[in-house]
């Protein structure tokens, strides 16, 4: 039997296809092959064409779960932090994993570019630039216009800080985000 | 049961049947290479789950994608029909492994907390 004997699943298929559009052309031929056969034989085992697609969703729906692992599995095979904080972005609203990664990473990047902008900043104005305390135990990172209230505790160490700093968020930021979508895709 | 809690207790059985799928597919290939609708038949069939129909095929890519399967396309010598065939990988033998340490470990720890 094959899908020309049913108008509804070549429609389903089509529709399938588009939907699947972003994936390689390998991988969307192979989804909507299987997806035929897979449909076919239930056909062949006595189901109305209507049952044994609704079984799958709509072609949307089923195109997103490809669409969702694929992503998933896709950042993790090529571990670059731009692709995994991307895939764990869009999982914000849907995995607790995804949202702690994303306000670590997040705050990881925002230390060490403020570190960086400190490094820049700090030989034009080295009085009011560094890392600052206060008598009360509080601490800042950045500029005051009032250095004579506050404590510097960095001093040239800033230098060697904008050099590491961004190494160090880089290595936690994979390790956080890979621990991110394995979590995410397990539930 | 209230329609909320109801949900509640589906989403979380759901939850669960997901991450327990991932080791019974593994252990069902550990034996031979399967076709997708056979995988959905026997994790229903052997396995006792319940699994959707539309799940099977975007957790397979997954995990071929992953590495720890890999497929190819074969004529089926029993009714000469095309099919997508999954078998395990050395990486996923090593996964079943771990992973069925893993779940020894936790039942057996749960079932004496349950029944404590």
């Amino acid at each position: 039997m094959d899908q020309s004997q049913h108008p509804e699943v070549k429609t389903y298929l089509r529709r399938l296809g588009w939907a699947l559009s972003s994936l390689p052309e390998k991988d969307r031929d192979d989804i909507v092959e299987e997806t035929r056969f897979h449909v076919l034989a239930r056909i062949d085992q006595g189901q109305s064409p209507a049952d044994a697609l609704s079984s799958f969703g709509s072609a949307e729906d089923y195109a997103a779960g490809f669409i969702d692992e694929m992503e998933v599995a896709n950042a993790l095979a090529t571990q670059r932090p731009a692709a995994m904080l991307g895939a764990v972005s869009r999982r914000l609203n849907k995995s607790l994993a995804a949202f702690l990664a994303f306000v670590i990473v997040v705050t990881l990047g925002g230390l060490a570019l403020g570190c960086i902008v400190g490094a820049v900043m700090k030989p034009f104005d080295p009085g009011h630039v560094g890392l600052w305390a206060s008598s009360r135990g509080s601490f800042f990172f950045g500029s005051t216009e009032h250095p004579e209230n506050y404590y510097e505790l960095l001093g040239l160490w800033i230098y060697p800080l904008a050099f590491v700093s961004p190494v160090i968020a880089w290595l936690l930021s994979r390790i956080v985000l890979r621990w991110a979508l394995k979590a995410a895709v397990r539930v | 049961m209230s329609e909320a809690s109801t949900g509640s207790v589906e989403s979380r059985r759901a939850q669960l049947l997901r991450g327990l799928m991932e080791i019974a597919l593994l252990r069902l290939l550990r034996d031979q290479p399967e076709y997708g609708l056979e995988i959905l038949e026997r994790l229903r069939r052997d396995a006792g789950l319940e699994v959707a129909e539309g799940t099977i095929y975007p957790l397979l890519h997954r995990m071929e994608k992953g590495g720890s399967i890999r497929s190819e396309w074969r004529i089926d010598p029993s009714g000469g029909r095309r099919r997508r065939y999954y078998a395990l990988t050395p990486l996923g033998t090593d996964e079943l492994k771990t992973l069925s340490a893993e779940w020894r470990q936790l039942s057996s720890a749960l079932t004496n907390f349950l029944e404590a």
